[in-house]
């Protein structure tokens, strides 16, 4: 899959007086992924845990 | 005749010279304004030689920033290149990996571009291992993802677990998620927040991380609250914001208009208009939180836009590490792009390296999302959750309010009327007279009556034409001119003048005293006007009074409303959101 370069400049033209403090201004157009907000299949039954918490594996569902 | 002639001559000769001198007068004042025009416009000429070396020196300075500026960026990228080269390849593989699963679809590639030499090459770059654990997990490799894991969480527990915790969401693992966010919150400084957690609140609010997550969070902000309640600077810092929020309910504007001669005759009107307005602000208090409790939860597509915004702006910010040479490189970009305008330069600094350092406490965020979410940026849900941990201090606010107006309310109420204003008469000047409404309306009136008469009936009869005082100096002139008027010209003679005087002296005096009858009867006339419009006045101020009882009694016992509203606020922000049962994803799959 082709890795584009990271936006770096994500909000450079944004306003710091503009924006309320509790939003993330991020325009639209510069934005990494397409919010296609998709599963991704055939993912493992357990998921990565914080450190010290039991790997918990879950019968698969089919 | 000779000397005149002589004298002839040298007049002339006089004359000439100053004509002569005259006209080199008039020379020299050419001469002079000639010389002023040249002044002028060497100043002018001079003015714009300055302006223009100004502006010279200025593009001078400013071509010497944009070199400046160019060096060290070159400097500055070398540097970044080459102690952080490897960061910039962890960042595209994270956006990579980002894409994958956003798609739903994580490629074998992809699995394979995320190696362990990646946290081996970026040995405190956070990212790295997380894109290891990742990895790991797609590929089904439990033991190198907790490997992983723990060296990620080892180099920052706090974007660990927010990247763990939002990328388990996206992928329907929710109570993974939710542990990751326990560790999320665990690793936060309560005194020092930053926007992300304000989104995460937000998110959590909305129900995005499911009923476990808010009972979570209760939890950890309750703990959070305790501690920063134990610092007495920040709580009275709160209750001090709550009190003013109270105040901004208090409008005593149009009481004046209500009451007016309330307002114009009691001296006691500015406490009972402010007790009034404070006791009305109960139902505005109510209209505002009402409307807050019933304000229907705001579309979720704006939440997961921001947390999608949360997931990108986490694969593609700079490490701590990296940032102050990446600060100085936007620094020295923004002067070239600014043509070397230093001013300008600053004003463009990104936001997003700008604003890093922008942190705030807890208890401000709460109290800021409460009181103003427009203006921080939350919406009414998350607004509803921080009303529930701020209803403490509403209370408090609340009460200490509605006792300082009540403890305003004036003991007892009186009238006061000027009188001499409300006559209008020259020289009448009674004192005001002052009644309580402690006393009987009836009483109050006697009293006013009584007051108008003590003093109209003297100054009335001093109105009066006094005959007596007047016609003493009369009589004693005509006796006067009788006695010399007839030893002079004759006893007949001055006993017509005599007759004649008294006559034109009497009808003189007849007209003073029908002018002062006129003017007595004009002053009793406006005096008994005027007593009349004070009586009107002061049972209209009685009836206003009346009135105003019945609107503070009515609007003051609604406190208790307040008070149970304000119960009610302790658990608003928990009902059900459309969030609790949407599972990111299936939608679009289906």
């Amino acid at each position: 899959m082709e890795m584009p370069e990271p936006a770096t400049d994500l909000v450079a033209d944004a306003p710091a007086s503009g924006v309320p403090w509790a939003r993330q201004p991020i325009a639209a157009a510069k934005r990494s992924t397409s919010r296609a907000r998709r599963m991704v299949e055939n993912l493992p039954d357990w998921e990565p845990m914080p450190p010290g918490e039991l790997v918990v594996r879950r019968p698969r569902r089919y | 005749m000779s000397d005149v002639n002589q004298l002839r001559g040298q007049l002339r000769s006089i004359e000439n010279q100053i004509f002569n001198l005259r006209q080199n007068i008039l020379k020299v004042d050419d001469t002079v304004g000639a010389i002023e025009q040249q002044q002028q416009a060497t100043r002018n000429d001079l003015v714009e030689l300055r302006l223009a070396f100004a502006r010279f020196a200025q593009q001078a300075e400013r071509t010497a920033n944009v070199h400046r500026a160019e060096t060290a960026i070159g400097a500055l990228k070398n540097d970044i290149e080459h102690q952080f080269g490897h960061h910039k390849v962890v960042r595209r593989t994270a956006v990579g990996m980002l894409q994958s699963f956003d798609v739903g679809l994580v490629s074998e590639d992809t699995v394979q571009a995320v190696g362990e030499q990646l946290m081996i090459q970026t040995p405190r770059y956070w990212l790295a291992p997380v894109l290891v654990a990742l990895a790991a997990w797609v590929g089904d490799d439990p033991d190198l993802c907790v490997r992983a894991v723990e060296e990620a969480y080892r180099r920052s527990p706090e974007r660990t677990s927010l990247l763990m915790t939002l990328i388990l969401r996206r992928q329907g693992r929710r109570a993974s998620a939710v542990r990751w966010l326990r560790h999320y919150l665990d690793a936060q400084d309560p005194a020092a927040l930053n926007r992300e957690f304000a989104l995460i609140l937000e998110a959590i609010a909305h129900g995005a991380f499911g009923p476990d997550a808010l009972t979570l969070t209760r939890e950890r902000l309750e703990s959070w609250r305790r501690t920063l309640l134990a610092d007495e600077a920040s709580t009275h810092a709160q209750l001090n914001r709550w009190r003013r929020e109270m105040e901004t309910f208090v409008r005593p504007e149009g009481l004046r208009e209500d009451f007016p001669r309330l307002g114009a005759s009691s001296p006691q009107w500015p406490q009972l208009e402010r007790a009034l307005a404070g006791a009305e602000a109960h139902q505005s208090i109510i209209d505002r939180y009402v409307a807050v409790l019933n304000t229907p939860p705001s579309p979720t597509d704006r939440i997961e836009d921001a947390i999608d915004d949360l997931l990108d702006m986490l694969v593609e910010e700079y490490d701590p590490e990296e940032l102050p040479l990446r600060r100085e490189l936007a620094a020295k970009e923004a002067i070239v792009a600014a043509d070397g305008d230093l001013e300008e330069a600053a004003r463009s600094t990104p936001f997003q390296l700008a604003a890093l350092k922008d942190v705030r406490d807890y208890l401000t965020i709460q109290t800021d999302s409460a009181l103003d979410p427009d203006g921080i940026g939350v919406s009414p849900q998350t607004q509803r959750l921080a009303l529930a941990f701020c209803h403490d201090w509403l209370s408090d606010a609340h009460s200490a309010f509605t006792r300082d107006y009540r403890l305003g309310l004036p003991s007892t109420v009186t009238v006061t009327l000027d009188l001499r204003e409300r006559a209008d008469v020259t020289g009448f000047k009674p004192p005001p007279w002052t009644g309580s409404f402690e006393r009987p309306l009836d009483a109050l009136e006697r009293s006013l009556t009584s007051h108008w008469t003590r003093h109209t009936e003297p100054f009335l009869a001093g109105l009066a034409f006094d005959w007596r005082k007047r016609i003493i100096a009369p009589i004693v002139v005509l006796l006067l001119v009788a006695v010399f008027g007839s030893a002079v010209a004759g006893l007949a003679v001055g006993l017509v003048i005599t007759v004649g005087g008294g006559v034109a002296w009497g009808l003189l005096l007849r007209a003073q005293a029908d002018s002062a009858a006129e003017k007595q009867n004009a002053a009793r006339a406006r005096l008994a006007a005027a007593r009349k419009r004070s009586l009107v006045e002061l049972r209209a101020a009685g009836a206003e009074l009346t009135d105003w009882t019945t609107r503070f009694t009515d609007a003051d016992s609604r406190e208790s409303n307040v008070r149970a509203l304000i119960a009610d606020l302790a658990t608003a922000g928990a009902p059900g959101s459309p969030h609790e049962r949407r599972v990111p994803g299936r939608a679009e799959e289906a």
